[in-house]
């Protein structure tokens, strides 16, 4: 079983691409050989009110209950937000929240976001979506400092926390600072090697295989793990067993 | 055969991971060339004369594996037309490497072209379109353009097709001795689908950009492209074996 813990669904904002539908996820899915996937609406970066992004999306996603997992875009600055959260988390099946701190335009270290991580749920939180380098002027937007969600989440122990699109350089830092920060692989390109080095030195106990389907093609996320000098255990972790476990509490 | 025509080496040599990553994927050829031990944006003789001499001692290591890419640096255009003398006939390399010394349309470029043209060897031109702004002198794909004008005999390799893809292929497309190369850590879903709707699979490199890179993240962007197979593999290797044979013929 492989799962991808970080999928969108959505049109990408700034490029023609056919590929934001449901359908068109699990196509790329079946076709990298990934069995579920955690997804989040695209739109929810780009919403104020993020929970328009779930209702949009939820329709197709409930159709596949048994392939995907919603992971519910959350703005903890707009106002209903908690209401937002409780529908998510009872209505829509949300299995977590994702966050766009630096799209929705505020810092980790407020009372709204202490609110929320004390709630338990697990927290992704999209450090970026893509390249910084790739912007469109229209819309640049600085990476959330890494070091930011361990602060977070060394003040909210039981907590766990998702940096997802980190580099190696932030996955390495922040998992060694926090043991309750997992992170997922879909921003790691390099160097050589770069999962089994990245397990060398954090473990394969807190990574994530991610594709950040559709945004980024699927393969080069099985290659990075499937290629990498890991034990089978370790592979199987990072495949399943560490999202299975995040989510499912 | 695939030919991965943009590697660096790491420090002074290549890892032996890398060596064995490129076995298990099938990858017959690496074209290598360095930056340096430490990287110079703005290398002096002895720094890239020093950087092509451990290029030359991994293609005695590795003759079957390692093909040579002489670095220059145009600002010094006798020294460098010296370097590439003594690196193409003396020590069997088989294309130049242009980083960031000098805008690619610089006049002191011109020289080292020409020479180039007269090898029959290809230039492998450094190129990106940051968001986040290019670092002093660093070409983007519009210079890289100009300088194929001029020289329409030379067969440039615009490298990462600019980063911004879509923007490098624009640029670029009507310059027919231009060919583009899929290196570097965008893995954005559409690139090599654009670049051979836009310039036509004969025009598209594979690359990866290792050490940086992890090579099997650069070998699945282009398995996991959708794309004829004929295409995949000009991609991966017909074409720039049909580039480097015009250096033998």
């Amino acid at each position: 079983m492989i799962w991808d813990a970080c999928t969108f669904v959505g049109r990408h904002p700034f490029r023609r691409s056919q590929h934001h539908s449901v359908g068109n996820l699990l196509r790329l899915m079946d076709k990298a050989g990934i069995d579920r996937a955690a997804v989040s609406p695209l739109a929810g970066a780009f919403y104020p009110n993020a929970q328009e992004a779930n209702e949009e999306i939820y329709p197709d996603i409930r159709k596949h209950a048994d392939r995907l997992a919603l992971i519910a875009a959350l703005n903890p600055m707009y106002p209903g937000w908690k209401d937002d959260l409780k529908r998510s988390h009872e209505i829509l099946s949300a299995r977590g929240v994702r966050l766009f701190p630096n799209y929705h335009g505020y810092v980790l270290d407020l009372p709204e976001v202490w609110e929320l991580a004390s709630l338990g749920l697990p927290i992704f939180i999209s450090i970026r979506l893509w390249d910084e380098r790739q912007h469109p002027p229209t819309c640049m937007i600085p990476g959330v400092p890494a070091a930011s969600v361990a602060d977070l989440a060394n003040k909210h122990p039981d907590t766990r926390f998702v940096l997802s699109m980190g580099r190696y350089g932030e996955i390495t830092t922040v998992l060694k600072q926090a043991g309750n920060i997992f992170a997922d692989i879909a921003g790691v390109q390099g160097p050589t090697n770069c999962i089994g080095k990245l397990v060398a030195e954090v473990g394969s106990e807190r990574l994530l295989f991610a594709t950040e389907l559709m945004l980024q093609y699927a393969l080069p996320a099985r290659y990075r793990v499937d290629y990498a000098n890991l034990s089978e255990a370790d592979r199987q972790r990072i495949y399943e067993g560490n999202l299975t476990d995040l989510i499912s509490h | 055969m695939i030919i991965d025509c943009h590697v660096h080496l790491q420090g002074a040599g290549i890892q032996p991971e890398l060596v064995e990553k490129a076995s298990i994927l099938g990858v017959e050829r690496l074209c290598i060339s360095s930056l340096g031990r430490v990287w110079s944006y703005e290398p002096t003789p002895k720094v890239f004369i020093e950087a092509n001499n451990d290029v030359a001692e991994v293609m005695s290591e590795f003759p079957n594996l390692a093909l040579g890419f002489c670095y220059l640096n145009p600002v010094y255009t006798d020294e460098s037309l010296a370097e590439m003398k003594r690196c193409v006939e003396e020590l069997g390399m088989v294309g130049v490497k242009l980083w960031v010394a000098a805008y690619a349309d610089d006049p002191r470029v011109f020289p080292l072209v020409e020479k180039a043209i007269e090898y029959r060897i290809p230039v492998l031109q450094h190129a990106w379109h940051k968001a986040t702004g290019n670092l002093p002198h660093e070409s983007n794909p519009l210079h890289v353009a100009d300088l194929a004008r001029r020289y329409p005999e030379a067969d440039i390799i615009l490298a990462h097709i600019a980063g911004d893809w879509e923007r490098g292929i624009e640029a670029v497309k009507d310059c027919p001795n231009i060919l583009v190369d899929t290196s570097g850590s965008i893995i954005e879903m559409g690139m090599v689908e654009r670049a051979v709707e836009e310039l036509g699979a004969r025009r598209v490199l594979f690359g990866s950009d290792a050490h940086g890179v992890d090579l099997s993240v650069a070998v699945a962007k282009i398995l996991d492209a959708e794309i004829e197979d004929a295409d995949r593999s000009l991609i991966l290797g017909a074409n720039m074996q049909a580039l480097l044979e015009r250096r033998r013929s």
